[in-house]
């Protein structure tokens, strides 16, 4: 998952970002076994969702959980049972490299997956539906475990741009848990531009990770995430055009957005007893 | 025996205006509510010092009791226990010489840093060894919460 992209890899022929990819009654057939896996492996908490207004918004979360995600279809799962599969659609903007995958591609883009892009996500909008990224994308889903439990979204700031443009509002969605499903032992940005992954296959980050089944690999592919309790807490919505006006101070809106989500972030990770259990 | 659990955020704002904010308790430990209730008791006899009523959120259980602050030091704040679960804690600001590694490359960036930390003392031997060593990772990532909610607040929200 990604924030929406400037640039193209030179290897990946993702599928086109379109929006019809939603089937609404899969996901309804979807959820009583992704409700299951959620409360019986992840004992998933999601809190908050009386704070999302009734208009269409930018969900902005902290991803985690390497290749796997396991927060993010704890919260697809938990968007469409409380806000409902008619209601207003919930789409999320994914790497190419998720949206690519055989089987993993074809059920993303199903429960309403699609290839980070701009023009997407104004669709979205126009169709008065709401959106969800992850401006960090792989470089925090793959960041060390250590910083398990801090925001980085490594400088990117398209998701401002395009909520402001839109004219709606951002939902900040902070997540504790999903990177205990795997260990990321290192920060992998460098390895990355080393290899050429950056340039090839629009991967920011390459560290030693350790799963299952895998062991110690270099990178991260989609793993069987260990049991960690997973919660999940939706913050207050931000009117971006309300605080920082029509001309925002980019830089500025950044650093508040991210601190809004950093102490968010903390206070929810002051919940955990003990990491993996919960 | 005892456990230490330490946390440190930088602050975009100077120190002497973040010393301002956090030396009052009243205006302080209000904004740390993940990090457990407070309730002012009284102001103590000696000068600089109140008696508050904490109360820790810390996992399945409510743990705290009475302290006595002493807001006499001019970079901080120190508690000591009075009744209730054994413990100290103080919160200290100092300027920022670039000692927070991993941001701006740890080169001086201005502004200042708030420590907090906090000593858990329990009875006992083994048992009490585990108890205050799974203690001290709760007491961690409450200190961070805290520190990040009080650096939040002094940066965007007074």
């Amino acid at each position: 998952m990604s924030t929406p992209r400037t640039g193209k890899s030179a290897l990946l022929r993702p599928p086109r970002a379109d929006l019809s990819g939603r089937d609404p009654e899969f996901i309804r057939a979807m959820l009583p076994r992704l409700w299951l896996v959620a409360n019986l492996w992840f004992r998933a908490e999601v809190r908050g969702f009386e704070k999302v207004p009734d208009e269409p918004v930018l969900f902005v979360g902290n991803h985690s959980g390497g290749a796997g995600t396991p927060d993010t279809f704890v919260f697809l799962l938990a968007y469409n049972t409380y806000m409902t599969v008619e209601g207003r659609p919930l789409f999320s903007l994914g790497h190419e490299m998720v949206t690519s995958l055989p089987l993993i591609g074809a059920f993303a883009r199903k429960m309403g997956v699609v290839t980070a892009d701009q023009d997407a996500a104004a669709n979205v909008f126009a169709r008065d539906a709401s959106v969800l990224v992850y401006p960090g994308g792989d470089v925090e889903a793959l960041r060390p475990w250590r910083d398990r439990h801090r925001i980085v979204f490594d400088g990117r700031k398209g998701f401002l741009k395009l909520a402001h443009r839109a004219g709606v509002k951002i939902v900040p969605v902070v997540a504790t848990g999903g990177h205990d499903t795997l260990f990321v032992l290192n920060d992998g940005r460098s390895t990355a531009r080393r290899l050429g992954f950056d340039r090839l296959l629009r991967i920011k980050s390459v560290p030693m990770t350790l799963s299952i089944p895998w062991g110690l690999l270099p990178g991260g592919l989609p793993q069987v995430p260990l049991p960690s309790k997973i919660r999940i807490q939706l913050l207050d919505p931000i009117d971006l055009r309300d605080r920082f006006g029509d001309e925002p101070d980019w830089d500025e809106a950044y650093e508040f957005v991210t601190s809004v989500m950093q102490s968010g972030l903390s206070t929810l990770a002051a919940k955990t007893v003990i990491p993996v259990l919960g | 025996m005892s456990a230490t659990a330490r946390a440190r955020v930088h602050v975009d704002l100077p120190a002497d205006e973040l010393r301002a904010f956090v030396r009052d308790p009243h205006a302080a430990l209000p904004v740390i509510t993940g990090f457990g209730d407070f309730v002012h008791h009284r102001d103590a006899p000696a000068a600089g010092r109140q008696e508050w009523d904490v109360i820790y959120h810390v996992g399945a259980l409510q743990l705290g009791g009475r302290v006595e602050i002493d807001t006499s030091r001019h970079d901080g704040i120190d508690w000591r226990s009075l009744r209730g679960t054994r413990h100290t804690f103080s919160l200290t600001v100092t300027e920022d010489q670039g000692q927070i590694e991993g941001e701006d490359d740890g080169e001086s960036q201005g502004g200042s840093v708030l420590s907090l930390e906090m000593r858990l003392s329990l009875s006992g031997l083994l048992m009490a060894r585990i108890a205050e060593r799974t203690g001290a990772g709760i007491m961690r990532r409450h200190l961070e919460a805290a520190a990040e909610q009080l650096r939040h607040h002094a940066e965007w929200c007074r």
